[in-house]
């Protein structure tokens, strides 16, 4: 059953292309795609480790100016700043990580917070490196990659650097999902659930929650790397704090501590918004509204709630 | 020399003394009862011993190893394992995720084994899965397998606790009031529970109240009042000692 709704969301994704021909609506997708990235890997610490982080658009931003500055100032390759971008987050993860994930609940939220804050200033501020407010435009696309005898690969197009960004939102998500089934993720789990156990069972509780802020913030600087080359510009509004805010709200919204409900999440208030777009003012309401509606009803958010619904219809409800 | 040994173990909380001094140990394949009356400081002494407290003064020595400035996690590692008063579980999880979430020491994989499901990782997950279907079958909580932890009976949690802390391949098991709360019948199978520990290779020390469990399964006592271990010999010494009655019961009680 499960494996035949992947199969054909996998199918859908890849057609995707094909049946939004529009522009607009296609770039909405892509975007989509991209915040996906930034909640999967933002759920691993917030909903499978137990730390609510509000510093992901922080690590997101770092990804992005990381890219840019190589391949703007150094003339590296995009396929060396991509890793680049990646690894650069997680180093910045593991040295806030460090300190800061001692704190319990929101104690270490608002240290999070903090973190994203200086950032943001940082980029902001640092004019000679960042040029401040003006941003870095004119990120070129990923250098072509060469297949002797066939031709070679662009992603000058928009559909090409789609699919890009998917096979990156697939492998996010792959990663995730082989982390969380694993021994390591079954120690990110217990911390989440109770601490003191956790920790008499032997899980070394500094090591796996600064591991998990890492893995969590290689992804999301992957994320802003891939942004820099689909907008081809970025400013300091990428390490905003509404990044960071927003996709907490994604991760809640659709299920924190489920594989699905982030993408259902991101999908759904992602598009949304646009769906709306014709009721004008009234869409934020709309859109408030429904948020409410979900904390209110499906407090675990709409994947968990969606699920226990299945459930009760088909009436074999396993509540045990 | 003995398997485990603390030595003028001693632990302050502010001007309170909430273990003086104290001494014992624990030798193979023994089950030790640590008794006293409330506020003696028993939760204290496994908290010291487990890494959770640093004590004041004084040896925790595990193997012939001083283990006194150890983290909870590394005391675990090492062979000691305890359960908490009052049950603590992963209560959102099932019986069998419980169980194998006390695996985490006896396994080392990594991420990479982890992303890539290396040959490694999955020899120590097959591992994992039957030493974890062996002890909640000993136990007899197979039946419960998929069940929450917070929706199985009282006793069923306990042993589930229990077995939580097996998982992790122990040599010494702390056990904190296993029988608290629970009816005489739940009571004599834990104690038959406890009892079979033993035939397991294990050796227990156990926090009690309740006097019959003490003295129809430990081999030896230890009493403490106020910090201070003020009796230490078989169940039927210490159920004549005189000092023993006295905290008990108060002064002149004894007859």
């Amino acid at each position: 059953m499960s494996k035949w709704i992947l199969l054909a969301v996998g199918a859908f994704s890849i057609c995707v292309p094909f049946i939004f021909t529009n522009e607009y609506y296609f770039s909405i997708i892509i975007m989509a795609c991209i915040w996906a990235i930034i909640t999967v890997s933002l759920n691993l610490i917030v909903g499978y480790t137990g730390q609510i982080s509000i510093a992901h658009g922080a690590f997101f931003g770092i990804g992005a100016y990381t890219s840019g500055l190589l391949v703007l100032k150094l003339k590296l390759s995009f396929w060396l700043a991509l890793p680049m971008s990646g690894i650069v987050a997680m180093i910045f993860g593991l040295l806030v990580g460090y300190p800061t994930l001692r704190l319990k609940g929101a104690y270490f939220a608002i240290a999070s917070m903090c973190f994203g804050l200086v950032i943001n200033v940082i980029i902001t501020h640092w004019i000679d490196l960042t040029r401040g407010t003006m941003g870095l435009p004119g990120i070129p696309a990923p250098n072509p990659i060469p297949f002797p005898g066939i031709g070679s690969l662009t992603f000058d197009s928009m559909t090409a650097k789609y699919y890009l960004i998917l096979a990156f939102l697939y492998l996010t998500i792959f990663v995730m999902h082989r982390i969380v089934n694993s021994r390591i993720g079954r120690s990110f789990i217990a911390i989440s659930q109770d601490e003191v156990l956790a920790e008499s069972i032997g899980v070394y509780l500094m090591r796996y929650k600064v591991l998990s802020f890492g893995i969590s913030a290689f992804f999301a600087g992957l994320g802003g790397s891939l942004y820099s080359i689909f907008f081809g510009f970025i400013s300091p509004e990428v390490s905003s704090l509404d990044i960071s805010f927003n996709a907490l709200v994604l991760v809640i919204v659709g299920g924190a501590g489920t594989m699905v409900g982030p993408i259902l999440g991101t999908f759904f208030l992602v598009v949304l918004p646009e769906a709306l777009q014709v009721l004008k003012e009234f869409r934020l309401v709309i859109f408030g509204l429904i948020l409410v509606l979900t904390i209110i009803y499906l407090p675990t958010g709409m994947f968990p709630g969606i699920q226990s619904l299945w459930r009760k219809l088909l009436g074999s409800g396993k509540e045990r | 020399m003995g398997l485990f040994e603390t030595k003028n173990l001693t632990k302050n909380f502010g001007g309170l003394s909430a273990v003086r001094d104290l001494s014992f140990r624990l030798d193979e394949n023994e089950i030790v009862g640590l008794i006293g009356p409330n506020g003696s400081g028993k939760t204290t002494v496994f908290n010291v011993i487990c890494g959770v407290y640093q004590a004041d003064g004084g040896q925790v020595v595990f193997r012939g190893r001083e283990i006194g400035r150890k983290r909870p996690d590394e005391v675990v590692s090492l062979g000691i394992a305890r359960t908490f008063q009052a049950t603590r579980l992963f209560s959102e999880r099932t019986v069998w995720q419980n169980a194998i979430h006390g695996r985490h020491v006896c396994t080392s994989a990594g991420v990479f084994q982890a992303v890539t499901a290396g040959r490694k990782g999955q020899q120590e997950e097959q591992e994992s899965e039957k030493k974890t279907h062996e002890i909640l079958g000993l136990l007899g909580l197979l039946p419960y397998r998929d069940h929450l932890a917070k929706n199985i009976p009282l006793g069923f949690q306990r042993r589930l606790a229990i077995a939580v802390a097996l998982a992790t391949d122990p040599k010494i098991l702390l056990l904190d009031e296993p029988t608290v709360g629970m009816n005489p019948h739940e009571t004599q199978e834990m104690m038959g529970l406890i009892s079979r520990l033993r035939d397991w290779g294990m050796t227990v020390l156990l926090v009690e109240h309740d006097m019959k469990v003490v003295m129809g399964i430990c081999q030896r006592v230890i009493v403490l009042n106020y910090g201070k271990k003020i009796a230490e010999g078989s169940p039927q010494e210490i159920s004549n000692n005189r000092e023993v009655i006295e905290a008990y019961l108060g002064k002149g009680a004894y007859a």
